[in-house]
């Protein structure tokens, strides 16, 4: 009888020791899978900062590196008529850093309504996808600067360059798809903050139509430039266009009074209200028309209003088209 | 059991019953406002060892500035910080605007300004507690001994500054809840007082702004108030800004309500007192202790520090657009 009983209590506590282990196991396990699927909880700040730090722009490796590939392809005969392409980009990266840096001083500061909620994982998909292609650009940058080059240099540098082109290409279009979704929460979720306002409205949105154009020309020369083409077929045409985009963020996001004082200061307001006109006679592939027509003339970017194909004759005059021709490209307020 | 249960529902019933008149004879009588900040004015003021005398210093007239409120440097006697300014633009504000509430007679859910009212008191005590021991340690002129009691009566003098602020912001709150002075701003004659009202508590909520960041988050010991801020508690709001010109300065105002949140938010994060103190205004290193610190310093520049700052916009559109010459 004792034994039984002696038998009995030693397989209850066996029984609840598994208990305990099988408990520990569950809940262990249960934790596992929430960092699991919680992912990487990196901030957005962190990740806009994290970019910028492997670009050309803060990294001082990756610069030199990039001034490797140009200055190959410039002293290459046969390639060098990429020299200008490859200046352009190196300016573009930095226009877009800079953009890229105006949001992240704000983002910090949204509030976690609808639309941020809405744009969150659009912003985090794209920030994930231009690091990754970062990394492949850095690591042909890095192949270009350990190469020696010496037969078949010039087929070599092209493919180099039409690759690096490529993944820029995809990089660019998630930039654009960045600041389409970050414009939205700076607009949507700051609430009425004094950075927040008709002119910042007009800036950021010049910004998404600049965006757009030079995507859609970077993807056009990504098609007609393939590996083993012939410089005759090379038709680089959208530098007066990136030089415009650079003077334009130099000019109202990298200093950002004309945002800041629209409040406070008659000449920005009435300037930013009066472009807020031309959204409101005509609409925004207008405006992508009018960044479609900047070109170089003699050593100004110009745009013009008038090949801008806009047909509506009651537009509010001449004074509008000539203060949107000069916004666009960065002129003096006027 | 079943007569168990009844008692002890009753029981149940009767306590809850109880509760229930006592928290609705509480509301039903409500309590004054005015007699609040009354009790508390007359004290400060009439007290007799009050530490606050009439004076005029810095464009601020105010018959609450702190008595013997300096220190020695070297040899010399200096202001012992600017809690002395700070506190007397808080307590004039106060002062010109509780009677108006003097017409309510007695509101219910006016917790949150008996809680304020009594930090009030209690800090005030503080000070005037400190203010006598400094007052008596003075006489002996003992340096070290004489600044160690001057930082005791400059940090009471500090936490009383943030609670006067406390205490102000509520009694403007109460009077645009119940009061409204300021209703009329938009229509083209406004009432008598609407455009004063509107004007003084703008402009105190921005000295709130500058109590925030240098006596509470830089701790009385970091960071300063420009002179310039204080000629505007008395100086005057053209009554001409009115109709349509009132809807755009309000305007003005809501965008630096929001900021203000934003504002606060990094405040709330970013010490001004580590990072000039603790850090040696090293950013980065900072930033290795706290995410994101570079980001709420920005912010914290955008609008105290930096050159053409929020507030300073905000000051040249008042002197502008809105001040009398």
């Amino acid at each position: 009888m004792a034994e039984n009983e002696k038998k009995k209590s030693g397989g209850k506590f066996k029984k609840f020791i598994i208990f305990l282990v099988v408990i520990a196991l569950l809940a262990g396990g249960v934790v596992g899978l929430v960092f699991l699927l919680r992912g990487n909880d990196k901030s957005v700040a962190e990740n806009l900062n994290d970019v910028s730090s492997v670009t050309m722009v803060d990294n001082e490796e990756v610069k030199a590196d990039y001034a490797t590939l140009k200055t190959k392809i410039q002293s290459t005969a046969a390639v060098s008529y990429y020299n200008d392409e490859a200046a352009s980009l190196a300016k573009l990266v930095g226009t877009v850093d800079e953009v890229a840096d105006y949001y992240n001083q704000y983002y910090i500061f949204a509030q976690n309504n609808k639309i941020h909620k809405s744009n969150k994982k659009k912003i985090k998909k794209a920030l994930k996808n231009i690091k990754n292609v970062q990394k492949e650009m850095n690591e042909l940058l890095d192949r270009a600067e350990s190469s020696s080059l010496t037969t078949n240099a010039s087929t070599h540098l092209q493919n180099m360059w039409i690759d690096y082109r490529e993944m820029y290409a995809q990089q660019f279009e998630n930039y654009k798809i960045l600041f389409a979704s970050l414009n939205k929460v700076y607009h949507g979720s700051l609430g009425k903050t004094v950075a927040v306002n008709q002119a910042s409205k007009n800036i950021l949105n010049a910004v998404d139509d600049y965006m757009t154009v030079l995507n859609n020309e970077i993807h056009e020369l990504v098609k007609s430039d393939t590996k083993g083409n012939k410089s005759t077929g090379y038709n680089y045409t959208f530098a007066a266009k990136i030089d415009g985009f650079d003077k334009f963020v130099q000019k109202y996001i990298a200093n950002d009074e004309t945002i800041t004082e629209y409040y406070f200061i008659e000449t920005p307001k009435i300037y930013h209200d009066s472009i807020a006109n031309f959204y409101s006679f005509l609409d925004e592939s207008n405006f992508i028309n009018v960044i479609k027509t900047i070109q170089i003339d003699s050593t100004d970017v110009v745009a013009d209003f008038d090949k801008a194909e806009i047909t509506d004759d009651d537009m509010e005059a001449d004074n509008v088209c000539y203060r949107v021709n000069n916004f666009i490209v960065g002129g003096d307020i006027v | 059991m079943k007569k168990a249960i009844t008692c002890i529902f009753m029981m149940v019933m009767i306590v809850f019953g109880s509760f229930l008149m006592v928290a609705c004879d509480k509301e039903g009588k409500g309590q004054a406002v005015y007699s609040l900040y009354n009790e508390q004015m007359t004290t400060i003021k009439e007290d007799e060892s009050t530490p606050f005398v009439a004076s005029n210093k810095n464009n601020i007239t105010s018959d609450y500035f702190l008595r013997n409120f300096n220190k020695k440097e070297g040899t010399s006697v200096v202001d012992a910080g600017q809690q002395d300014e700070m506190i007397a633009l808080a307590l004039n504000y106060i002062e010109k605007y509780y009677p108006l509430t003097e017409q309510y007679g007695k509101t219910k859910n006016i917790q949150s300004i008996v809680d304020v009212m009594k930090k009030f008191e209690k800090s005030y005590n503080s000070l005037k507690s400190e203010y006598l021991n400094s007052k008596q340690v003075s006489q002996s002129e003992e340096t070290i001994i004489y600044n160690g009691f001057m930082a005791r009566y400059a940090e009471a003098a500090r936490k009383f500054s943030i609670v006067a602020y406390d205490a102000a912001l509520s009694l403007s709150s109460y009077i645009n809840k119940y009061i409204n002075p300021d209703k009329t701003l938009t229509e083209n004659v406004p009432a008598e007082g609407a455009v004063e009202f509107f004007y003084d508590t703008r402009v105190l909520e921005i000295y709130n702004d500058f109590n925030d960041f240098v006596m509470q988050n830089g701790k009385g010991m970091v960071g300063s108030v420009d002179t310039k801020w204080f000629a505007l508690q008395s100086r005057k709001a053209d009554e001409s800004f009115c109709g349509y010109f009132a809807n755009e300065v309000i305007n003005v105002f809501d965008s630096l309500a929001d900021e203000r949140e934003n504002m606060q938010k990094a405040l709330g994060k970013f010490s001004y007192y580590d990072y000039s103190v603790k850090y040696n205004n090293d950013i980065k290193a900072y930033g290795k202790a706290l995410k994101g610190a570079q980001l709420y310093y920005g912010e914290i520049n955008r609008y105290f520090l930096g050159e053409n700052n929020y507030l300073d916009l905000v000051y040249d559109y008042l002197e502008t657009y809105i001040l009398e010459i």
